[in-house]
């Protein structure tokens, strides 16, 4: 899924600020979440897409710098899902599908999570933009596909920010 | 007459040289005067240079290398007579580092590292008494230029770490619907944080330090300041807290530049392949974290940074680059 110049940010802590909401999380694109660099801010729909519901919403987006955090985002509305959700200014997206997944790592990526013993990663696919939640149990995928487009269980998979395979997938 | 050198001239005419050095003058890249002329208190006529970044500012420096011999100028002598000290006056450019320069206007100055970045020029003839030469004195009050000069720390003081309700530094925390969940996704462990913050806290004390000189420089750039809980920078805004230091407002400013003006972009290129290559989460963030901190670790001496702050600061970018932003830093 091409996530050039959208907005694509894996929001896990929500916090209160001033007049309006620090959000921190993962962006996807190696930058700042807006899809280009150097970019900082969008102003328009947004979309928040959580296991519970999709909200979709007009708002401001911008980085926040915060000491000891680092740069995150501030947007301008309260009424948010409960972490963690996508924030998209794709609203067509839907999703998440969770899904267990059994995955055969490239060494590179093999090498990242016995590295990390756990993690989560922003990855891509064809069709799909997600989070891959790596264990030493288990391997799942939160995946949010565009309209009419379905969750293919034998896909190339990548890890969104650094651009190179994940390996490959089979849905279980 | 002839042709007459500088130490002919001189020589020749002692008054010369007091004419002379009441047109020289200069602070080194550290920001400590070097020359024996500058301004002194009362109205001065000044004229600012500004660089749009700090990539210009750097190659400024490059190509104009005010310094050699262990990057102080040795003595009032060579900065008459020898042209590997930054000065200029009217009538000369002086060839540094194989460049010819031309100071600014043809007029005598005296040139300044600001910590926000910028180098600035000023303008000056003053004369300074022979007894308060060669020391490293703050500019003067009166230079409307004067806010971002580093000062000198206080002697440290112990901090209210040693008192009984001395709450240390908060740990790295999920924030959910208002209360503080202790992170249980600390995917990849950080190596002494909470050590190294509590330890620069128990040397230099919580206190916020007196940033007015730095807020009043950053108003006149059009940067709004406010109080807050802590340290941050949003939308033209930079707010300080009650424990603020002035190297966190200075690290404030900075993202400020980052974020309206692209500062340190080949620095965060770099640092992002880096953090590429060594498969670090969120490069983009982290480079900017990691570029800001490195350049006011590198200008520690102009900042009069302290030792413990230096040591936390190269703790952090240690911190960022192994592990990015995820726990903490």
């Amino acid at each position: 899924m091409d996530i050039n110049n959208h907005v694509y940010i894996w929001v896990t802590e929500i916090d209160s600020f001033n007049d309006g909401t620090v959000l921190n999380g993962m962006a996807f694109d190696g930058e700042y979440g807006f899809g280009k660099e150097d970019i900082r801010n969008f102003s328009g729909s947004l979309a928040a897409l959580s296991e519970e519901n999709k909200v979709v919403f007009e708002a401001e987006l911008s980085t926040v710098h915060i000491a000891g955090k680092g740069t995150l985002w501030d947007v301008n509305v309260k009424n948010l899902p409960n972490v963690p959700f996508l924030l998209t200014n794709n609203i067509k997206l839907n999703g998440p599908v969770r899904q267990k997944i059994t995955l055969s790592p490239t060494d590179e990526a093999l090498a990242i999570f016995q590295r990390d013993n756990e993690g989560a990663y922003p990855v891509l696919s064809k069709n799909l933009v997600g989070m891959l939640e790596h264990t030493k149990e288990k391997d799942i995928i939160i995946g949010f596909t565009d309209e009419n487009e379905k969750f293919v269980g034998s896909e190339r998979l990548e890890f969104s920010e650094w651009g190179f395979e994940v390996g490959n997938i089979t849905v279980e | 007459m002839g042709f007459q050198s500088f130490e002919e001239r001189a020589k020749n005419d002692p008054d010369y040289i007091r004419r002379r050095l009441e047109i020289h003058g200069g602070y080194d890249k550290h920001g400590d005067v070097f020359g024996i002329a500058r301004p002194l208190t009362g109205p001065v006529s000044l004229s600012v240079k500004t660089f749009r970044d700090a990539k210009a500012l750097e190659q400024f420096i490059d190509e104009f290398t005010f310094f050699r011999y262990g990057g102080r100028c040795p003595s009032w002598y060579s900065v008459l007579f020898a042209s590997d000290c930054f000065s200029g006056e009217e009538e000369y450019s002086y060839t540094l580092k194989g460049k010819s320069y031309t100071p600014e206007g043809g007029k005598a100055y005296v040139i300044q590292l600001i910590a926000s970045g910028e180098l600035v020029v000023h303008y000056t003839g003053s004369w300074i008494p022979p007894a308060d030469r060669n020391h490293h004195l703050p500019w003067p009050k009166s230079s409307a230029k004067e806010e971002f000069l580093p000062v000198v720390h206080q002697p440290y003081t112990l901090g209210p770490h040693e008192e009984p309700d001395y709450v240390p530094p908060k740990k790295t925390s999920t924030m959910q619907g208002g209360e503080v969940v202790p992170d249980s996704k600390t995917f990849r462990s950080s190596e002494g944080l909470q050590e190294y913050w509590d330890e620069y806290y128990s040397i230099v004390g919580r206190e916020a330090e007196d940033f007015s000189s730095l807020s009043t420089a950053a108003q006149r750039r059009g940067v709004n300041i406010i109080e807050g809980d802590y340290a941050s920078y949003r939308k033209n805004t930079i707010t300080t807290g009650p424990d603020t230091k002035r190297w966190e407002f200075i690290e404030e400013f900075l993202h400020h530049k980052v974020a309206t003006e692209g500062s340190f972009k080949s620095t965060r290129d770099a640092l992002k392949k880096e953090l590429k290559r060594n498969r670090v989460k969120q490069i983009g963030r982290v480079s900017e974290e990691i570029a800001v901190k490195q350049w006011i670790l590198s200008k520690s001496k102009l900042l009069k940074l302290d030792q413990p702050t230096q040591a936390v600061l190269q703790k952090q970018i240690d911190q960022l680059k192994k592990y990015g932003v995820s726990n903490g830093y």
